[in-house]
């Protein structure tokens, strides 16, 4: 053994500090350090590791005074990742809510006090990795009153249980996963209508043009799209159509060659299912490119995006999707004091204008309007409530049964699930969508059988 | 047991198993000479796809031009991945120890992660592809099953390929060198080869093939998204495993056992549930994988070492 | 062999002298102090540290068989999905497991990790006693190969299990059996403590010289009469369990568990973790887990979008031109005449 000297315990001296400061910089690593958290301004910078550019605030600030304070409502959107596409809609319809309620409804009303409503945001990246550790910031440093939640059943999941167990109301409007309100969750509820219902409207305007209807059933599997089929499963026995095939698709498979063969061979005529973009997308394009003689084609999701009708031109025509909502719905001021009950929100027409201004110059599709919906439906149960406690709010939202131009708003008070509204079936037709059922909110009558599919 | 659904699938399989097997016809030609395990190999798939789709949505060019494109784009990559990754590690190396076999696969692996991210910056996350695109008709009846012609036309590149690299390596003195470096580096340097160029020349041939293979698989999956990787990478290493290293005739021919073997498990499962029958056939590829890899490691064409 | 001697040279000075002469240990005991300060003194936001923890824990894991023994296990992504499913469904399942974790300040989410981080030790064991026998990139595309496997197979099976509420394979845990975030802290911190001592313990015993051996010449460690097999089989559940352990409290934490926790993005972020600190050390993975944490951040604040091209760049600058890591570069230095590497460790 050599000796080593005094310098050897210089050396460690050296180490032993280089370990103070590495545990110093675990107790120093705080996300918050380069918050600011000014009104007007959206740079919030941090420091976390998934935390893309970070938390975001918009607000419009056209009556700088008279606000006896504000509330924040925080969420996280799919900026990046699998569900980029709808993020965005989402967080512009998260803008327009907000710019509705602050300058043209003047604020919430709690009590005798108004309040001024702003949003925080994180990117998810699509990632339900990340959501939970992104909700509890938003709850524990940005310390926001209300939730709205991610995009997508599976991201909404990942959130619930940080809402639950900080109490916390939590306003779903992209996550349609029955599931999520059956696992006893106090503190969530739905503004969009369930995934059990999606197709449902679809197979009733199918069974009413065709009672021999044969329906392939071919589904991503995942928690959305497999408990739509199941609501179909559902409504196609009860209308008495004959389902010849069902199949569910691994998650990214965008080749379908060997099962539309075998439905092709099990006889089917009537394709529903779907999944997400990529998927429904390349489902359609290869039952047209494989020469499946379809009478009617309902497919979730994918259908409703203009990039469905880019990639496939004159195949899209015919195809119908069910929607949340649509560009040329009928719900109006007028409506809801028919069915004797309470406005609340922009009207359609109003709506269009407003996404218009902040989305600079695009046109909402239904992942905006439920982002909007789901704010105007939070705005109002706090306004129902007269308070900013949660518990209260949740309260309040079993009373809340209003029209807006997303359509009914009320949910079910013991799970939470949206019973009120309604999904419209949309169809292309030569290139346009049209709302074509039911028949009290269509633009114009269903092309069935789809001409351009079956007689080819 | 239907036996239009069986033909179905084992069709359906056994076109994409051509796809899979010239696929990895570039990684086994890099694993078996250089010992170089590409694990950016889905990532170099996908350079091929998308500068077809760049060509043909950016440019207006024809998807078979977008092809050839693609080939000769993975000849330049192969070049600069040599020089800029490979060289260092294994250019000069006779014998490459567990140690330099470590280092390139992490290398391979930093590229792929650069690679991927790229594709999400450059592409995102939505499918690209031909669209409607097809070569003549859009689909033909074989059998009793209706298949695109797209991917007919893939098939059929991909064998020609396979074919020209198997008389290549087999029949030009370039390949011969290239197959005696296979079989022993240091006695080829002692009859004159020098094997940086015949490395560079392997890297340049495998990359290349890996990118063109990335257009046989935009014609076959229709759209891809960068998450394809994923599904290409993994599923070639089973088939180099299972074809035997540096094999180019066994890795068309194991591409096709696991086509086949995908598309018969799917047909038994689901009798049985058909709810599962997708995973578990997938599963069954990389089952396949392990039980290659202990009880015969050479692979069913590879010799024994 | 050249990673005993300063044992020896313990034993001969006092205690302090031993541990000022070779500070890896105190460095260690710091950096658990800093995160018991941290959570103490609320420096930072619970979760903030957890995925330090986490990070530090997926590292240290794999960094028993990869550091030490140079087996890279490139789907080692799968003991994670392992753990955090066996955890999930144990309390999803077992009442009484599902009372038991929000006991004892944590402790009963401890032992029902443990639990989970043996049934992932079980498959790490029987699956390795075969795939070790592969070496190189055939053990890493084995191990590839066990991850895809095991991805597939939970999808097929999960569904199956409780067809109400198990759409895809993602299972949420129901308000009643999620744990508070205090607890899992405390029980993520316990496994934390015990893997760096695990880690410790390894890099100055007999058993860690020997995985040291297999890593630089296996055929000739076992001519010298090291047990390989055997070691390597110890080593690789060992990395199995903690994994699983990790991944059982990850998932926890999360409230829930899917697929995507068997994703080869996971075996990345741990292999980079190493790469970047140093094989073969203790520090390494520590340093690089931070490193990484921290890389990660500023690039994704500065570069939003191109931030993990940046980072795959780096992999490659590392491995290219510092293939020891950051460990390893610093104990190529002197200070004031003293070699590092005799005080790294």
């Amino acid at each position: 053994m050599r000796r080593y000297g005094v310098s050897k315990y210089v050396t460690g001296l050296v180490f032993l500090i280089i370990g103070l400061l590495v545990g110093a910089g675990i107790a120093m690593s705080s996300p918050g350090k380069t918050v600011t958290k000014t009104v007007t301004q959206s740079s919030v910078v941090t420091v976390t590791k998934t935390i893309t550019p970070a938390a975001q605030t918009t607000t419009k600030t056209s009556k700088p005074s008279g606000f006896a304070g504000t509330i924040y409502i925080g969420t996280t959107i799919s900026l990046k990742g699998k569900f980029a596409h709808e993020g965005e809609y989402a967080l512009n319809g998260f803008k327009v809510a907000i710019k509705w309620l602050n300058d043209v409804h003047g604020g919430i009303k709690v009590g005798d006090k108004v309040y001024k409503v702003e949003l925080k945001y994180y990117d998810d990246e699509s990632s339900s990795q990340r959501v939970p550790e992104l909700y509890s910031k938003l709850i524990t440093e940005d310390k926001v009153n209300f939730l709205l939640a991610p995009y997508s059943s599976g991201l909404t999941k990942a959130a619930a249980p940080v809402a639950e167990q900080n109490k916390i109301v939590m306003v779903s409007h992209g996550g349609a996963s029955d599931s999520i309100f059956k696992q006893g969750y106090k503190y969530i509820v739905q503004t969009l209508s369930p995934a059990s219902t999606y197709l449902r409207s679809v197979v009733d305007l199918i069974a009413e043009k065709d009672p021999n209807a044969k329906v392939a059933l071919i589904y991503e599997n995942a928690a959305f799209a497999a408990t739509v089929a199941q609501g179909a499963k559902d409504e196609i026995q009860k209308k008495g159509l004959k389902l010849v095939y069902e199949k569910p698709y691994e998650k990214g498979a965008t080749e379908f060659g060997s099962i539309i063969n075998e439905a092709m061979a099990a006889g089917a005529d009537v394709l529903l299912g779907g999944g997400h973009f990529a998927d429904g997308t390349a489902l359609v394009q290869q039952a047209w490119q494989l020469g499946w003689k379809l009478k009617g084609i309902g497919i979730i999701v994918a259908p409703a995006l203009a990039e469905f009708k880019q990639q496939l031109k004159d195949a899209a025509n015919g195809v119908m999707y069910p929607a949340q909502w649509a560009i040329g719905v009928k719900y109006s001021p007028e409506a809801a004091k028919k069915l004797g009950i309470e406005w609340f929100g922009p009207t359609n027409e109003e709506y269009l204008e407003l996404y218009k201004q902040v989305s600079g110059g695009g046109t909402p599709d239904y992942h905006a309007a439920e982002a909007t919906a789901a704010v105007l439906h939070l705005a109002k149960a706090i306004e129902v409530a007269g308070s900013l406690d949660s518990d209260a709010v949740r309260a309040a939202f079993n009373k809340v049964d209003i029209m807006t131009f997303f359509g009914r708003l009320k949910i079910d008070p013991a799970t939470g699930l949206q019973v009120g509204h309604q999904m419209v079936v949309v169809q292309w037709q030569s290139g346009e969508k049209k709302i074509v059922y039911p028949p009290e909110a269509a633009q114009a009558s269903p092309i069935y059988p789809a001409e351009n599919w079956y007689k080819r | 047991m239907d036996l239009s659904i069986l033909a179905i699938n084992l069709v359906n399989g056994l076109l994409w198993g051509i796809i899979l097997g010239f696929a990895a016809v570039g990684l086994t030609l890099l694993w078996g000479v250089m010992k170089v395990v590409n694990l950016a190999q889905g990532e170099v798939i996908l350079l091929g796809s998308y500068v077809a789709i760049i060509l043909f949505t950016q440019y207006g060019l024809s998807p078979l031009v977008g092809g050839l494109a693609a080939l000769l784009v993975g000849l330049v990559a192969g070049f600069l991945i040599y020089w800029a990754l490979l060289h260092k590690l294994v250019g000069k190396v006779e014998r490459i120890t567990l140690k330099i076999e470590m280092s390139t696969l992490l290398a391979m692996f930093a590229l792929s992660i650069a690679l991927l991210n790229f594709y999400y910056y450059a592409f995102g996350s939505e499918p690209r592809g031909f669209g409607l695109w097809s070569i003549g008709v859009p689909y033909v009846r074989v059998l009793d099953t209706t298949i695109r012609t797209n991917i007919l036309l893939a098939d059929a590149l991909a064998l020609i390929s396979v074919a020209i690299v198997y008389l290549f390596l087999d029949r030009t003195i370039l390949g011969k060198s290239i197959r005696a470096v296979m079989q022993d580096a240091q006695a080829a340097s002692l009859v004159g080869i020098n094997p940086v160029k015949i490395k560079l020349l392997t890297t340049v041939i495998g990359i290349g093939l890996t990118v063109f293979s990335g257009f046989m698989v935009l014609l076959f999956e229709a759209s891809v998204t960068p998450e394809i990787a994923h599904k290409y990478a993994p599923l070639s290493f089973v088939v180099v495993v299972l074809g035997g290293l540096g094999s180019v005739v066994g890795s068309l021919v194991a591409g096709i056992i696991i086509g086949l073997i995908y598309g018969f498990s799917k047909v038994v499962v689901s009798l049985f549930n058909p709810r599962i029958s997708d995973p578990v056939a997938l599963s069954t590829a990389f089952i396949v994988l392990i039980l290659i890899l202990l009880f015969r490691p050479e692979g069913i064409f590879g010799r024994k070492r | 062999m050249a990673a005993g001697h300063d044992n020896e040279m313990g034993t001969k000075g006092s205690t302090l002298e031993h541990y000022l002469k070779s500070p890896t240990l105190l460095i260690l005991v710091f950096v658990v102090l800093g995160i018991l300060v941290a959570r103490i003194m609320g420096m930072s936001t619970l979760d903030t540290i957890m995925t330090v923890m986490y990070f530090m824990g997926i590292a240290l894991s794999l960094n028993i068989i990869m550091g030490f023994a140079g087996y890279v296990s490139f789907g080692h992504a799968v003991f994670l999905g392992l753990g955090g499913y066996a955890y999930v469904l144990m309390v999803y399942f077992i009442k009484p497991l599902a009372d038991l974790q929000n006991t004892g300040y944590g402790l009963g989410a401890f032992l029902v990790a443990v639990l989970a981080g043996l049934f992932a030790a079980a498959v790490a064991a029987s699956v390795g006693a075969a795939v070790l026998r592969l070496r190189g990139a055939f053990f890493a595309i084995a191990t590839i190969g066990l991850d895809f496997t095991a991805l597939y197979l939970f999808k097929a099976v999960v569904p199956e299990l409780n067809p109400e509420q198990f759409f895809g394979a993602q299972i949420i845990l129901p308000a009643d059996r999620i744990v508070e975030k205090d607890l899992v802290f405390n029980a993520m911190f316990l496994t934390l403590v015990i893997l760096l001592a695990v880690n410790y313990y390894i890099r100055k015993s007999p058993f860690g010289v020997g995985l040291t051996a297999i890593k630089e010449d296996e055929d000739a460690a076992e001519v010298l009469g090291v047990p390989t097999t055997m070691y390597k089989i110890v080593a690789f559940t060992l990395a199995g369990f903690f994994t699983g352990m990790v991944g059982a409290l990850f998932s926890l934490n999360g409230g829930g568990v899917d697929e995507t926790l068997f994703n080869l993005g996971h075996s990345i972020d741990m292999i980079v973790m190493i790469v970047i600190g140093g094989l073969g050390t203790v520090l390494g993975p520590v340093i690089g887990s931070l490193i990484y944490f921290e890389l990660y951040d500023l690039l994704l604040v500065h570069y939003p979008g191109v931030n993990l091209i940046i980072l795959g760049v780096i992999v490659a600058i590392v491995v290219l031109f510092f293939p020891e890591g950051l460990i390893g570069l610093l104990r190529k230095y002197r200070v004031r005449g003293v070699r590092l590497r005799d005080v790294l460790e």
